[in-house]
């Protein structure tokens, strides 16, 4: 599946963060930190939202089985209007799995009442769980979303599977949720070894903030240099986007993701709708700048920078983002552009650096 | 004109102190603005006015954490107006700092060290 694909596959969701980088309990401030930024709800249901975020990502955290497994553990957070969807996905043992459809088994046929009761006597101990907190966890997630969290499991090998949990936030509790993506378009981020990916529209709140989460990630002062350079690559292929991207059914939602290639390569993509007229612009420009030499596109980046600095507007800015980026990925980048109607395109880039 | 041009850093822009009591002049924190010039441009227009009667010393430091290709524009404006006061007969210099092992903000400094005559000191924190 590629970057377009992924995008169709999205498109009736507002918002999408599907996350496999690190799993370690920084990443869920700031996770939380960009849902919470987003979300335009009453603060009650924000901060069951943020509640049930950090209950999900840290029982991930606290519940995965270790496998040799690359990219074996996956965090999603999607919205679509006033439904939020939690999905989580990480790997158990089969002594686990048999004990978790258990409990699930259980909490599925209590009443309101004897939940509660079970909760409270998983609090003081007697709890229902023979692994301690993941039950506990559980009651929350159920108590608070008022429904039955979703949850299937797969085979990963002869002594681990997958699980996969999924929870359903509304404001009752009640009202109907859309249908659930199938489980392979979160196997197949896994198996495209994608770090991080984000469908929405991609304001400058949003860039901010995805920026924050990605800049968490890469905290390690002794990687600076390389830490800068996949900061500022970041930064201007989101601002590209952001700035080219055509209002559709009145969203400029975009796609972006970064994936590890299997020789350690960092691998970004970007993906959104963009009007043909602005289309014809920017393939104009890119054919023009993208097979310089490095010689060339030092020069070509200079007198783009020295150009209409007497103007007082942004447009003097126009045109120096994609020589950035070309400096920054030493020429490794490519684009594509595909119609999608007599007046929209989709315009993808992909980036390399190493890692 | 105001004495002092100040500007509260955000998530997104760095702090603006332009300080002509001192004559220091600072830019501190990120540069990501989508608009870069919308951001930056009352601070030109406040340094336009500055060099009609400036101080006899003015030094602009500059300290980002990060900037995008649209600060750099706009940085040059700024810079390009402080190099105007030393063809005005007054002092002026730019100190530009960057975190030690940060090379591309090492090479930023650098490369307007290549275009601009006013003296830029780097300076490694």
């Amino acid at each position: 599946m590629d970057i377009i694909d992924r995008y169709r596959t999205l498109a009736s969701l507002d918002f999408c963060l599907a996350y496999l980088d690190n799993f370690d309990d920084s990443a869920t401030d700031a996770l939380i930190a960009m849902q919470d930024a987003r979300l335009k709800t009453a603060k009650k249901m924000r901060k069951k939202v943020s509640f049930l975020m950090t209950e999900c990502f840290q029982n991930i955290i606290r519940h995965t089985e270790d496998s040799d497994l690359d990219f074996d553990k996956l965090f999603v957070v999607q919205s679509q209007d006033n439904v939020h969807n939690i999905i989580t996905i990480n790997p158990v043992s089969l002594a686990k799995q048999a004990s978790l459809e258990e409990s699930l088994a259980m909490l599925e046929n209590l009443s309101e009442a004897e939940l509660k009761q079970v909760y409270l006597d998983s609090l003081t101990g007697n709890s229902f769980s023979s692994k301690g907190g993941a039950g506990l966890g559980l009651i929350e997630m159920f108590r608070k979303t008022k429904r039955m969290p979703r949850f299937e499991f797969y085979p990963l090998s002869s002594e681990l599977a997958a699980f996969k949990l999924e929870l359903d936030i509304t404001e009752d509790g009640i009202s109907n949720v859309t249908s659930s993506l199938p489980v392979e378009f979160y196997r197949n981020l896994s198996e495209n070894r994608i770090l991080i990916m984000q469908k929405s529209d991609f304001d400058q709140d949003t860039f901010i903030s995805l920026f924050e989460l990605i800049e968490n990630n890469h905290n390690d002062p002794s990687l600076n240099a390389a830490r800068s350079k996949k900061l500022y690559l970041l930064i201007e292929l989101l601002q590209n986007m952001s700035t080219n991207t055509a209002e559709v059914d009145g969203s400029r939602s975009g796609i972006f993701q970064i994936s590890l290639s299997k020789n350690g390569e960092l691998i970004f993509e970007t993906g959104n709708c963009i009007e043909n007229e602005n289309a014809l612009v920017l393939k104009e420009r890119l054919e023009s700048i993208l097979n310089l030499s490095r010689i060339d596109l030092l020069k070509t980046y200079n007198k783009e920078l020295l150009k209409g600095l007497d103007r007082e507007d942004q447009e003097a800015n126009a045109g120096i983002g994609l020589l950035e980026i070309l400096k920054l990925t030493d020429g490794r980048l490519q684009y594509a552009i595909q119609p999608m109607t007599d007046s929209i395109s989709f315009i993808t880039f992909r980036a390399i650096i190493e890692k | 004109m105001e004495d002092r041009y100040q500007v509260e850093a955000t998530r997104e822009t760095p702090a603006l102190d332009f300080d002509r009591s001192t004559g220091i002049f600072t830019i501190a924190g990120r540069s990501l603005p989508e608009n870069s010039f919308e951001f930056y441009n009352p601070a030109v227009q406040w340094l336009k006015s500055y060099i009609q009667g400036p101080n006899k010393e003015t030094n602009l430091v500059v300290y980002l954490e990060y900037l995008n290709s649209g600060s750099l524009k706009q940085l040059f404006r700024i810079m390009y107006l402080l190099e105007d006061l030393i063809e005005l007969g007054s002092n002026a210099t730019i100190t530009w700092k960057y975190e030690k092992e940060d090379q591309l903000m090492l090479e930023k400094g650098k490369e307007f060290q290549q275009f601009l005559i006013i003296p830029i000191a780097l300076e490694e924190i």
